[in-house]
């Protein structure tokens, strides 16, 4: 099955899949981050703190409410704008910008329009040169894998929107990144999708050995899909518990009703208080 | 213009006809029922005489010709320019900051206002007219292309640069077909303003062209003329807007598509946890 080579993944040793806490958490290492915001007005302090190691092929969600700069630190890792202070390390290598083997999943689905839906996928294959015929089976299989191979020369228009998001996903996977972020990728969608969704990334994740960074504000989101649970509060942006999340695979919908997951949501609850400080 | 597709009836066709003969027989009694001059208002009969003898005897072709080409050539050369400044303007912020004055300055003046100049720098032949119809076709070009190349998506630019891609591949793969909506929409604009320009400067000094004939037929009274070239002139300018608005369609084609039936894949269909074999045929559920 070609889907689980990691091509580019090079470290991608089968003993690093993400079962339990044993976790090498050396793939990824946020050290001292802060970001600061506004140049002529008054500063922002978007981030503080941060310091996170991720583990290869570990599953990473990022929870917390609106302004409490998740959506910031994804940007920085994604190489879009750089650090105010502290550094990121993939590996023994220092962040500088925008990475080749990192894919990038947004709130909407960030489809082209006059794109098919695989010509979409083929959208990273396009802007890094790679040959288009090596990808394109690749891209194929991915479509397939989430139930859109009839849709494969229609255009985003014709497609819903879950339909969408999932082509979105795919193509962050195209070109074999070794980590895909993703920024609260199922936000736009209706609750019953949503949990779908939620339950297709989990297989694609399991059959795909990515290291995944999943920014989300919905906890019950973040408990179900999560290797560890990173709990964020704003003003100024900083992490406030790191909760490793020991429920086992492949984790099914139903759990969500018993009694150790629920004990996870509330003691991430905790943190944002009773007052609704979730949106 | 509002979507009137569902009342396209066979009945309501027929109505329609018969409302245009209505309309017909009413100007065509006007003059004796509201005791209008001819010289005021001809009747139907005597605008569809001029217009078959001017058709016929081949002077509408040749002046028709004439604007004609004056209208495109124009539309070219003012849109084409209108294009290229836009490009610069929205790629260099230094290019812009200069130009940007003059722009607006211009913006705000009638540019027909600067046919009579035309005329007297370029003379009575077609020069004249190309040069109005391009000052004024170049306008809506330059500032639609501007607003269109600005209004790429910030995520899909996102999108580009995390994956690694240079501001070059952002202007070809996406700003540039973002911009395609309002570059035609811009093109629209163009070619109904340089037919404008065209007619105008025509009016005001010209040897050949639909303007210089109107012209001239209204200084001889022949008003029935007058009201024909008018018809020839709506009829250029509605051929004019047809086409662009069909090439419209053809280069927007993903503007007009629409969701396909949900009933043919459902959207809650969960994919097989494990991949197909390549080139295996689709899996069970969605056959």
């Amino acid at each position: 099955m070609t889907l689980l080579k990691g091509a580019s993944t090079a470290e991608a040793n089968p003993k690093h899949r993400p079962l339990g806490s044993s976790h090498s958490r050396d793939f990824i290492r946020i050290n001292e981050v802060g970001k600061l915001f506004g140049g002529r007005g008054p500063v922002v302090t978007a981030l503080q703190d941060i310091n996170l190691d991720i583990g290869l092929a570990e599953f990473v969600a990022i929870v917390g409410p609106s302004g409490c700069g998740k959506s910031t630190l994804l940007r920085i890792l994604a190489g879009l704008i750089p650090t105010s202070s502290g550094t990121v390390w993939f590996g023994d290598r220092k962040l500088e910008g925008p990475r080749h083997d990192i894919g990038v999943v947004f709130q909407s689905p960030v489809l082209f329009p006059w794109r098919t839906v695989l010509d979409n996928v083929l959208i990273p294959i396009d802007v890094q040169k790679l040959d288009r015929k090596k990808y394109l089976s690749r891209a194929r299989e991915l479509i397939n894998l989430v139930g859109l191979s009839e849709f494969e020369q229609r255009y985003p228009a014709e497609l819903s929107g879950g339909m969408q998001q999932r082509v979105g996903i795919v193509r962050a996977l195209v070109h074999d990144p070794a980590m895909l972020l993703m920024d609260e990728p199922f936000g736009a969608l209706d609750a019953m999708t949503r949990e779908h969704m939620n339950v297709e990334l989990q297989r694609l994740w399991m059959a795909q050995s990515k290291t995944i960074l999943f920014i989300t504000h919905s906890i019950s989101e973040a408990v179900f899909l999560a290797d560890r649970v990173v709990v964020m509060t704003p003003r100024p942006g900083r992490i406030a518990e790191v909760l490793d999340i020991d429920l086992p695979r492949e984790r099914t919908l139903d759990m969500m009703t018993t009694p150790p997951f629920g004990e996870y949501v509330r003691r991430i609850r905790v943190h944002f208080g009773t007052a609704g400080a979730m949106d | 213009m509002p979507d009137l597709s569902s009342l396209d009836t066979a009945k309501n066709r027929i109505l329609s006809i018969l409302l245009l003969c209505l309309v017909l027989v009413i100007w065509q009694a006007s003059p004796v029922l509201f005791k209008i001059p001819a010289f005021i208002l001809p009747s139907a009969f005597a605008v569809a005489e001029g217009l078959w003898r001017g058709l016929t005897n081949g002077l509408y072709l040749y002046h028709g010709a004439v604007t004609l080409f004056e209208v495109l050539a124009g539309f070219a050369l003012g849109g084409s320019l209108g294009l290229a400044l836009g490009v610069a303007v929205a790629l260099n912020r230094r290019f812009a900051y200069f130009i940007y004055p003059y722009i607006i300055m211009f913006q705000s003046m009638p540019k027909v206002a600067l046919a009579p100049l035309f005329v007297l720098w370029f003379g009575l032949g077609v020069t004249s007219k190309i040069v109005t119809a391009a000052l004024v076709a170049f306008f809506p070009m330059m500032i639609n292309t501007i607003s269109g190349l600005n209004s790429a998506d910030k995520d899909r630019i996102d999108l580009i640069r995390s994956l690694g891609g240079s501001e070059r591949q952002v202007f070809t793969m996406l700003r540039l077909p973002s911009a395609l909506p309002f570059i035609m929409a811009g093109l629209e604009i163009a070619m109904a303003l340089s037919l404008i320009g065209t007619v105008v400067t025509e009016f005001l000094g010209a040897d050949a062209g639909l303007g210089m004939l109107m012209q001239s037929m209204n200084f001889m009274m022949d008003v029935a003329g007058s009201f024909s070239v008018l018809i020839i002139l709506a009829v250029v300018g509605l051929i004019l807007n047809q086409t662009l608005i069909m090439i419209r369609n053809r280069v927007l084609f993903w503007e007009r598509l629409g969701r396909v039936d949900p009933g043919a894949a459902a959207d809650t269909t969960i994919a097989e946890p494990k991949a197909p074999q390549a080139g295996n045929a689709l899996p069970a559920s969605q056959k």
